[in-house]
């Protein structure tokens, strides 16, 4: 391996587009996404539901169902090599060894008639194949905290608790040392105590194999145990991006400010639980201007007016709205 | 799972008695006066009477009071009921009205036909629907998995009398690749076997490609692809053991149509089979045989769920037989 600088950048998405084209016409998922994850570093993309950060994270290796999913610009790099363009071949290479994921429904996710063990050893045959042995397996288990590992190799998914099932999708994803993890959603469907063990086995791992994680969610109460940098997502592009300390203390963008007011504290004396007025945006009937404007508490008369404002960059940070700028 | 077979099997006695109480209903109590049709409408009241006497249709129904009462108990069941019980469990269903043959050989020699035409057509059927589902699946969305569906659909559409008699007519009389009719050699199954398999072929097609595409969106797939497989291996390897699920459904469902229909290829192809046997029946009122036939059909189609339930815990680990 060669030696890599922590700043050294992995993978690269470039004003990145994916639609889907349905009976209501194109509804454009992904609209111009560009950030960068480097080596090591973990990025979080938050959003509510819908706003085309699972999609992005599809969009990573080429995995958006097509129909009704079409890509329709933009580059995705990994080390310099273009995702989007190269070859089934060269994609089936990157998939599960140098990009691998988790997704939010382990129960769903695994699959259901095949024993854990033969799922992971699969992995291994794929990518690893000198390598897909028993003793591997358990390794594997036993790297992802789970009990018995020699045993729960031969269980099958719906015997595991949801948990476990998560865990083992980590052992399988981790199985040829990704250099990225992408996490879609990893502890939505979970337990609040197995979402925190989730996570800390995450954050332990990051540092153990000294990987690269892109972090899928809606809740930025998780983003702060493990996210350096966090990407805010509004209907399909990006409206703040900052480091995550600074970004989580000192919100910019009005709905990022939203978001944060909206996550539940314990202990607070509040009445009610705060949301954001209005609903998530039609992406097939969006607005003029700034996306966010008609549910925005600082709206102007320019922000339907004007052309959508650009992501406006300074000391590291961005937002995509001219009355916050840092 | 030895222990849920042998449970399964008990369970089969009282579902055989409750068939034996439906055909009884349906022949003795509601059914048609079967001397009376016999001797035709001419015929007159002691004729009838006579005849229905020598068939065992005339006594009692279901408890014989009066011959209890003046003979020994036991008497109590001389009844037809009793008498068809005992006819089932002894499998010996009596004579045939029409031919004067034991209908328990004419069901045997009946059975081995019946089988050598419906058993490849279901197999057959069984292989190259799921197959040309799987090439479906695999080309999903292209003109080549278009085209299947609006062929499968055209082929569901036409009659199977349409494919009889386009087969005996254009391979067997116009081109004599095959015999018409009759039932001698393996030769003179190829084409009735044939036909049974095309006319079958497109309902199963378009069966088994909704449930290959509808396993082709679960979340599972996406992770088989996130893993890097190639699209074959997921399809023959992930989606296939899933799909077996429902295909073994669709296949209870299918085994009725191997016995009833067997009827018209039988029929037109001169072959001695259950089919064969029940049409003739049929036509010429032959109560007993029709009676027979019904009840061995209800009992073959109680065993096969039998079978398809053991299927199931072979392939979803999830269903336990307990």
């Amino acid at each position: 391996m060669t030696t890599n600088s922590p700043t050294e950048v992995l993978l690269r998405v470039i004003d990145l587009r994916v639609s889907f084209f349905t009976d209501e016409g194109e509804v454009r998922a992904v609209d111009g996404v560009s950030f960068e994850i480097r080596r090591g570093e973990t990025l979080a993309l938050v959003g509510e539901s819908g706003c085309g950060k699972s999609v992005t994270a599809l969009a990573l290796t080429r995995l958006v169902p097509s129909p009704p999913g079409q890509y329709r610009g933009g580059q995705v790099l990994l080390d310099g090599e273009d995702v989007l363009t190269m070859s089934k071949q060269r994609l089936r290479e990157i998939r599960g060894a140098r990009i691998s994921y988790i997704f939010q429904e382990p129960a769903t996710s695994l699959n259901p008639v095949f024993r854990v063990g033969f799922q992971i050893k699969e992995a291994l045959q794929l990518h690893r194949p000198e390598l897909a042995t028993d003793d591997e397996v358990v390794r594997l288990l036993e790297l992802v905290g789970i009990p018995d590992a020699a045993q729960r190799a031969r269980a099958y998914p719906h015997q595991l608790s949801g948990g476990q099932q998560q865990r083992v999708m980590i052992a399988m994803a981790l199985a040829c040392h990704p250099a990225l993890l992408v996490a879609d959603e990893p502890t939505t469907a979970l337990d609040v105590t197995i979402q925190k063990q989730i996570l800390e086995l995450l954050r332990d791992l990051k540092q153990k194999l000294q990987m690269s994680i892109l972090l899928i969610t809606h809740n930025l109460g998780i983003v702060g145990d493990l996210a350096d940098r966090v990407a805010v997502m509004y209907a399909g592009r990006i409206v703040e991006h900052g480091p995550a300390r600074t970004l989580l203390t000192r919100p910019l963008h009005p709905y990022t400010q939203a978001l944060l007011k909206s996550i539940p504290r314990l202990g607070a004396q509040r009445e009610r639980l705060v949301s954001i007025p209005g609903v998530v945006p039609n992406p097939a009937r969006l607005t003029t201007g700034c996306k966010f404007h008609p549910r925005c508490p600082l709206v102007q008369p320019a922000c339907s007016a004007e052309p959508e404002p650009s992501l406006e960059e300074r000391d590291g940070r961005a937002v995509r709205c001219p009355y916050v700028m840092p | 799972m030895l222990g849920y077979i042998v449970r399964r099997v008990l369970y089969v006695i009282p579902v055989v008695f409750g068939v034996a109480l439906v055909t009884f209903i349906l022949f003795h109590v509601v059914g048609w006066n079967a001397a009376a049709m016999m001797l035709g409408k001419h015929a007159s009241p002691e004729e009838i009477a006579a005849l229905q006497k020598q068939l065992g249709l005339a006594g009692p129904k279901w408890l014989n009071w009066e011959a209890a009462r003046e003979g020994p108990w036991y008497r109590l069941f001389d009844s037809q009921w009793f008498f068809y019980l005992r006819q089932i469990v002894t499998f010996d269903f009596g004579r045939s009205f029409a031919t004067n043959q034991k209908i328990s050989t004419l069901i045997l020699d009946g059975i081995l036909p019946s089988l050598s035409l419906t058993v490849p057509i279901f197999m057959i059927d069984l292989v190259v629907a799921i197959g040309i589902a799987l090439v479906c699946a695999y080309r999903r969305n292209t003109w080549l998995d278009r085209s299947i569906v609006v062929l499968a659909v055209v082929g569901m559409s036409v009659s199977s009398l349409v494919y009889i008699l386009l087969g005996q007519y254009l391979l067997a009389f116009r081109w004599g690749l095959f015999p018409i009719w009759g039932y001698e050699t393996a030769k003179y199954l190829v084409l009735p076997v044939l036909i049974g398999v095309v006319s079958g072929l497109g309902s199963g097609v378009r069966f088994y490609r909704t449930v290959m595409l509808d396993e082709m969106y679960q979340d599972y797939v996406r992770t088989a692809f996130a893993k890097g497989n190639t699209e074959r291996r997921v399809l023959f390897v992930h989606v296939l053991k899933n799909a077996m699920i429902p295909i073994l459904t669709s296949v209870v469902l299918s085994i009725p149509f191997l016995y009833t229909g067997s009827l018209l290829l039988e029929n037109f192809f001169g072959i001695p089979g259950l089919g064969y046997l029940s049409v003739e029946a049929i036509n010429s009122a032959d109560f007993p045989v029709i009676k027979a036939v019904v009840f061995v059909g209800s009992i073959l189609y109680v065993l096969a769920t039998l079978v398809t339930d053991i299927c199931y815990a072979l392939v979803d680990p999830r269903i336990k037989l307990r």
